[in-house]
């Protein structure tokens, strides 16, 4: 792992030593998580992200620095019905009285049971890329420069994909037409 | 739906280096947040270091990313021949059609 990566890594610590709880009791409390990552999310944009931890070689300090993007997405729903969770059943009168005997017995009970049924859910994702650009390098002797971090891949493949686009379009042009 | 869009240059802390040499990395990052703090996006990247050398005189160098350039260049440069090409065409068949 170089030490770019380790940098990172150590400043997404915070969003690792993030737990979610267990339970989630109301809509506020799920608000307030997203929040927490959200600010856990935010501390990407710090300068400790895009550089790393000074290393020092043969008395030359080296410093790299790369590019941090970060996305992410959370989402959280909360809701509640009205009336009793109690299943209603439609029966005679005498059944009726009955019930309401029964419903004065156990009203303590009753009570417990009542209420407005309510049910909630949230979910997120998000992924981060990290490529490195440059290194600063300072020699013994003090001198300090910037030493860019070439990726070819990257250049190859954006030149195929022009080259690729170029050719179709030329020959889309030169065909004969009907 | 409003997308909080904003743009903030940080700086770290002072490096000291051989030579009596102090660097301040800086870096800038372009945030978005979703409306109601659902999400968002962070780009962040360096720009410069600031190098300040053992009598105190302060300089900028300034961190290209090589990459990035070639890139661009090599879209544009290819996006450009291709219009070139399809003006030449365009003109050689008005030519050949007046004929």
């Amino acid at each position: 792992m170089s030490e770019e990566e380790k940098g990172i890594e150590e400043s997404m610590d915070d969003m690792e030593d993030w737990e979610i709880p267990d339970e989630i009791y109301s809509e506020d409390e799920a608000i307030e998580i997203v929040g927490d990552t959200m600010d856990s999310f935010l501390a990407i944009a710090d300068v400790s992200c895009v550089y790393g931890a000074p290393l020092e070689k043969n008395g030359a300090v080296l410093i790299p620095a790369a590019e941090v993007l970060a996305v992410a997405g959370f989402g959280v729903g909360y809701g509640h019905g009205s009336g009793s969770s109690k299943p209603e059943v439609a029966c005679c009168g005498e059944c009726a009285e009955e019930e309401l005997v029964d419903e004065d017995k156990d009203e303590d009970e009753e009570e417990e049971e009542s209420g407005a049924p309510s049910g909630g859910g949230g979910g997120g994702g998000g992924k981060i890329f990290a490529r490195p650009v440059a290194v600063v390098v300072v020699s013994p002797e003090g001198q300090v420069s910037v030493q860019p971090v070439v990726d070819p891949t990257k250049i190859v493949l954006a030149a195929l994909a022009a080259g690729g686009i170029m050719v179709v379009t030329l020959l889309n042009l030169f065909k004969p037409r009907r | 739906m409003r997308l909080l869009l904003h743009s903030e240059e940080h700086e770290g802390e002072p490096i000291h280096a051989p030579g009596g040499v102090v660097i301040t990395p800086q870096a800038r990052a372009v945030c978005l947040e979703l409306p109601g703090r659902h999400g968002g996006l962070v780009w962040n990247r360096p720009t410069a270091v600031k190098v300040q050398d053992a009598s105190g005189q302060e300089s900028f160098l300034p961190v290209v990313d090589v990459t990035r350039q070639a890139q661009i260049s090599i879209l544009v440069s290819a996006f450009l021949s291709t219009l070139l090409w399809v003006g030449i065409i365009w003109v050689v068949r008005k030519l050949v059609g007046k004929r």
